[in-house]
């Protein structure tokens, strides 16, 4: 396993992104899934130097310099699994996929140093028509309001109850035996 | 869309709304001129036949057979509304001629957000419906706010907000039936001139819940306010260009609250800061 840990080169995926660059911060959209990830400053540093050539302790090296502090791998390895898990690296690494990093312990250990641990934040963005006209929950829209848990909606009309929606009219249906 | 233009139209109009070009038909005269109260702000006709959607509206009162009293409404070939319900019938194509533009509209990024002005800034309540933002709003505009929208925060590529100023549409029953509440009836006015946005107050209505916001950073900002825009899946990478302009100027806070007047006066008071 250390073997292949050692040999690890993380390289970023390129195609389907969207990548804007804040100050501190990095938004990544992704066109495949619709996801848009918000990476703080130490993901975005990591994201940014997975480029298939630097090993992870060249990585960590990097950061060091970058934030001025201290770092061991772990840090790395953290960010590596939240990025593998947003499918924002290029290909499935299996010493990735298997690394298992406490971010509790993490947090413990670099509080003094005040180090920002990696956090990438996702949302599933949403289609034009969600939250434009929405119901509570279990209603359904209708027209200019909303069906009540339960009834359908028909054209714009919410049926009765038991009603069905047959060529756009509210109908009773029976089923004969 | 042939069966469709087949029923016999007695007028059209075509119009073009934040670049999106629209038209409407109707069997009657008295349909088509009552059409136009329902289309979005900013509205100009225009003399071109080529539209992107075509609204086809049959007034059920026209009709002298006595079998059919249903208004029809179509959006290009999908029949929207059959319903005895004129006033149904007007507020389905409301909403889905307004859904549209902001999903289409060529300059300028959707939000859903309430907004007011204050002081020369802009306050911007994102949020989907039944997080409180309509009420939030009245309340603010009842303080003294300036209003400037209860449904769509219209942002430009300097990350300014423009008004998108029609009654407020505030909730008065469990089946989410609106009422409409011109801005005049709660004492205030509507904004004219687009305005910096100061302040992002993500928020969500919780009964008896105390106010205690925390700050997001910039780019938590844009995330929640590309969660409520129309044309995040359309267009992402113009929408987080505006989003990123107009969160990097503004305080983003967010956290619960409980009834809308308990912050209006924080609120407010903080822009005074």
């Amino acid at each position: 396993m250390r073997e292949t840990i050692e040999r690890v080169l993380p390289m970023v995926r390129r195609d389907q992104l969207v990548v804007q660059e804040l100050a501190d911060e990095t938004l990544v959209y992704d066109l495949e899934r619709h996801k848009a990830h918000c990476l703080n400053e130490t993901s975005a540093l990591v994201w940014k130097h997975c480029d298939g050539k630097t090993t992870v302790a060249e990585i960590t090296g990097l950061l060091e310099r970058k934030l001025a502090t201290p770092i061991e791998e772990d840090v790395v390895w953290l960010a590596l699994t939240q990025l593998r898990r947003f499918r924002l690296l290029e290909e499935e690494s299996v010493a990735i996929a298997a690394m298992s990093v406490s971010r509790r312990e993490l947090v413990r250990k670099y509080l003094p140093a005040a180090l920002a641990l990696p956090v990438i934040l996702s949302i599933a963005a949403p289609t034009a028509a969600q939250g434009a006209s929405g119901c509570p929950q279990g209603q359904v829209r209708c027209g200019a309001g909303c069906c009540p848990a339960g009834r359908l909606c028909c054209a714009g009309v919410c049926c009765a109850a038991g009603e069905s929606c047959v060529g756009g009219v509210c109908r009773t249906v029976q089923i004969l035996d | 869309m042939e069966k469709i233009d087949r029923l016999g139209w007695a007028a059209g109009l075509s119009f073009i709304s934040y670049g999106v070009r629209l038209g409407v038909r109707a069997n009657t005269l008295e349909a088509l001129r009552m059409l136009p109260n329902y289309f979005p702000p900013g509205w100009k006709p225009t003399d071109s036949p080529i539209v992107e959607r075509l609204y086809s509206f049959i007034l059920s009162d026209a009709i002298k057979r006595p079998v059919r009293r249903f208004n029809l409404l179509y959006g290009n070939i999908d029949r929207l509304a059959r319903t005895a319900n004129l006033d149904d019938a007007l507020e389905t194509f409301e909403s889905d001629l307004h859904l549209y533009v902001a999903e289409m509209a060529r300059r300028r990024v959707f939000v859903h957000a309430g907004v007011v002005g204050w002081k020369g800034q802009a306050i911007l309540v994102p949020g989907r419906s039944y997080s409180g933002k309509t009420r939030l709003v009245a309340e603010l505009v009842r303080a003294g706010a300036i209003f400037y929208s209860d449904e769509y925060a219209v942002l430009d590529g300097r990350g300014r907000v423009h008004p998108y100023t029609r009654a407020l549409q505030i909730r008065e029953d469990e089946n989410g039936k609106q009422k409409k509440y011109p801005v005049d009836e709660l004492g205030g006015q509507a904004g004219v001139k687009p305005l910096p946005v100061k302040l992002i107050m993500v928020s969500k209505y919780k009964r008896g819940a105390k106010w205690r916001p925390r700050a997001l950073s910039t780019g938590q900002g844009v995330l929640e306010l590309l969660n409520n825009t129309v044309s995040a899946r359309r267009q992402p990478e113009t929408a987080m260009a505006v989003l990123q302009e107009t969160a990097k100027r503004a305080v983003v806070l967010k956290g619960l609250r409980g009834e809308a007047r308990e912050i209006t006066e924080p609120l407010l008071a903080y822009l005074d800061q």
